[in-house]
């Protein structure tokens, strides 16, 4: 046994990490799957959240690894974002006091750090940040990953709602096609039935069809509601089933509206509608009495939605959304965001490949120069061409078939797409409430009363 | 409620080098131990799973470098660990001596909340080797000096207490961890709109 310590140099160094042994580090890479993306958590003392692949020997020791190359640099007093790891495949951190949330995978860096944005707010909505920190402060052996353990699920579903769900990577709700007329009269329902109590707290009314958005309103005093926290209210209920069984009151945390502190939610399902409907009630003020409240305002909202004979509407106008419904015979497929109101809507016939065509559109025409492209194949490019749009703000995200949803829009051909002149002062007017604002009745409704018939035509 | 999931903790073994951290760890984790030194470079990382008075741990092992020219990354490595592992080399008197000074670092670098009941265990390696030149006495002593920190005397080659020093090592880290369970400080009512005022400097308040 060689008892003596050799003294190293960097040659040394060197020979050591090339004696394969000393490479099991390096080795731990190759466990991880490649083809798929990862993801993992762990504090600012190393210690391991959530990681979405891999065993936990192999990811644990691997967190370590990653913390170690974190630490080294901000030994520098800099801050580690990104490695190349060969192959287009890349490492991206995200850092935000005390986590470290790490993505191995391929994609630009932008995207993936986004992605760990809001690996990172569906952790936070189960514990919220101000909590993270508070306790991480006082003790910094603080071992997140029991607080989130059993709730796995929500953070392995947002993973791959990011993945397959246009909504997040356009940031923006999707909605139940509903007519105009009616989303209205919802929307006046949920904005005219308020907290009684002596310190009202709700502040956020969400109904919501099978774990998809129908109507929204809100308190107008706070700021609008972030659509990434709606799609984490959407993970939750699409993740719970057992919600269905009774009213819930259950604390959490809306990220990007306040991550400080956790909000209470009134989560009930509506029998009337087989329990496919489900109410969600967001109140700022967390005492029991303000459950009770909450029952009530629930219990007046599910009567006024039975007795105008909204649910049934609602369940049948759910069904069957396809693209003609556009009255385009040439479209294929479309996707429309309206930027303004953070809302997307988005036909059946939807898969992986077309979210692929999506995803690369949307990374053309956000780029920057790009307005409208067309491809006669999905091969090769044919035409880019700038249209005269470029300086509207808001506009800059329109694909082809966006621009041609929106002359639709402007003609206005009945249907799912009701030419219905929509403003606040008419909400007002129905709500009587100017504090409580509906955010989800102008969705595709258009201010615009220019029915011109434009000519489609394809754009070879 | 939260007592009943599985606990995490982070194990950091420190010590001059060459006393065998490596080869412990080593011999806990994978049950192996090879007589060939070779320098731990910065750290190594090890998981093990445990059971402990009816409950599951696993420990996340910190192998640190001991020799000084890998040590740059201190606090980082220190930082949030559950139990640090002081080992010597029960033939070398001098890597004895130095507990001291590495106890020392570990506490002014880490910062625990309680820096005198923080859990240490000391662990005194190579009895398998004749020539030893620290006392167990010697040792004890020390360690009822610090508080009664729990002492043992193993081989890594022989696997001589190598894993009843572990679960000691589990079992006090488990411990602090239990004590700061308790807490609990919200508001009641969150406001939100100060977020609104910030930002759209809008000063109508209605409450």
């Amino acid at each position: 046994m060689s008892e003596n310590e050799p003294e190293l140099d960097e040659n040394d160094v060197a020979e050591i990490f090339e004696k394969s042994e000393n490479k099991k580090e390096l080795h731990l890479f190759d466990k991880f799957d490649p083809s798929l993306k990862h993801v993992l958590v762990f504090t600012k003392a190393g210690k391991p959240v959530w990681a979405r692949h891999g065993d936990e020997e192999v990811t644990s020791a691997l967190m370590g690894i990653l913390y170690t190359l974190f630490s080294i640099v901000e030994e520098n007093d800099d801050e580690l974002h990104e490695i190349e790891l060969g192959g287009g495949r890349k490492m991206v951190y995200y850092h935000v006091e005390p986590l470290i949330l790490v993505a191995i995978g391929f994609g630009t860096g932008k995207q993936m750090n986004f992605e760990l944005q809001i690996v990172r707010d569906q952790i936070l909505s189960l514990i919220s940040g101000g909590e993270i920190k508070r306790r991480y402060e006082m003790n910094s052996t603080f071992d997140l990953r029991r607080y989130i353990s059993g709730s796995e699920r929500f953070l392995h579903s947002i993973c791959d709602s990011i993945e397959t769900d246009p909504a997040f990577f356009l940031q923006s709700i999707q909605l139940i096609p509903l007519q105009a007329s009616k989303r209205d009269q919802i929307g006046s329902i949920l904005s005219s039935c308020r907290d009684p109590g002596d310190e009202p707290g709700l502040v956020f009314s969400l109904l919501c069809l099978d774990s998809r958005v129908l109507c929204m309103c809100q308190d107008k005093n706070i700021p609008k509601f972030h659509p990434i926290d709606i799609l984490l209210l959407l993970n939750l209920l699409k993740n719970q089933q057992s919600l269905k069984d009774s009213e819930v009151w259950l604390p959490i945390c809306l990220p990007r509206l306040e991550e400080s502190y956790s909000l209470q939610a009134h989560i009930s399902y509506i029998p009337e509608s087989d329990d496919r409907m489900c109410l969600v009630l967001i109140s700022n003020n967390r005492s029991p009495d303000t459950f009770h409240e909450l029952r009530k305002v629930k219990d007046n909202i599910a009567k006024k939605l039975a007795s105008k004979k909204l649910i049934h509407c609602v369940l049948e106008s759910a069904e069957n959304y396809v693209t003609t419904d556009a009255g385009i015979p040439q479209i294929k497929h479309f996707m429309y965001c309206s930027n303004s109101n953070n809302q997307v809507t988005v036909p059946a016939g939807f898969d992986g490949d077309t979210l692929a065509r999506y995803r690369a559109l949307f990374s053309m025409i956000t780029s920057g120069e790009v307005k409208l492209l067309y491809r006669s194949n999905i091969q090769s490019v044919n035409v880019i061409t700038e249209i005269g749009m470029a300086k509207q703000k808001k506009k800059t995200r329109r694909t082809v078939q966006q621009v041609r949803i929106d002359r639709l829009n402007r003609r206005g051909p009945g249907g799912l797409f009701d030419q219905h002149d929509q403003n606040e002062a008419s909400t007002m007017d129905q709500t009587g409430d100017s504090r409580w604002s509906d955010l989800t009745t102008s969705t595709i409704a258009s201010t615009a009363p220019a029915p011109q018939p434009i000519q489609e035509r394809d754009s070879n | 409620m939260a007592s009943r999931k599985k606990v995490l903790l982070k194990v950091i073994i420190l010590g001059d080098s060459g006393v065998g951290k490596t080869s412990l760890m080593n011999q806990y984790v994978n049950k192996r131990f090879s007589s060939q030194y070779k320098a731990t470079i910065g750290a190594d990382f090890l998981t093990k799973e445990v059971l402990v008075d009816d409950r599951m741990v696993t420990l996340q092992i910190w192998d640190t470098a001991g020799q000084e020219r890998f040590q740059s990354l201190g606090v980082a490595f220190y930082r949030g660990a559950d139990c640090c592992v002081l080992v010597y080399d029960t033939t070398a008197p001098n890597t004895f001596k130095s507990l001291e000074s590495w106890r020392d670092e570990f506490l002014i670098q880490a910062s625990p909340r309680d820096p005198d009941n923080f859990p240490f265990v000391v662990i005194g390696n190579k009895i398998d080797l004749e020539n030893r030149a620290v006392t167990p006495k010697r040792a004890q002593a020390w360690c009822a000096a610090k508080n009664d920190l729990p002492h043992f005397e193993c081989s890594a080659k022989e696997a001589t207490k190598v894993d009843e020093a572990f679960v000691t090592i589990a079992r006090a880290a488990l411990q602090q961890e239990a004590d700061t369970e308790l807490y609990k400080e919200v508001p009641e009512r969150v406001d939100l709109r100060r977020n609104d005022a910030a930002r759209s400097n809008s000063g109508d308040c209605a409450c």
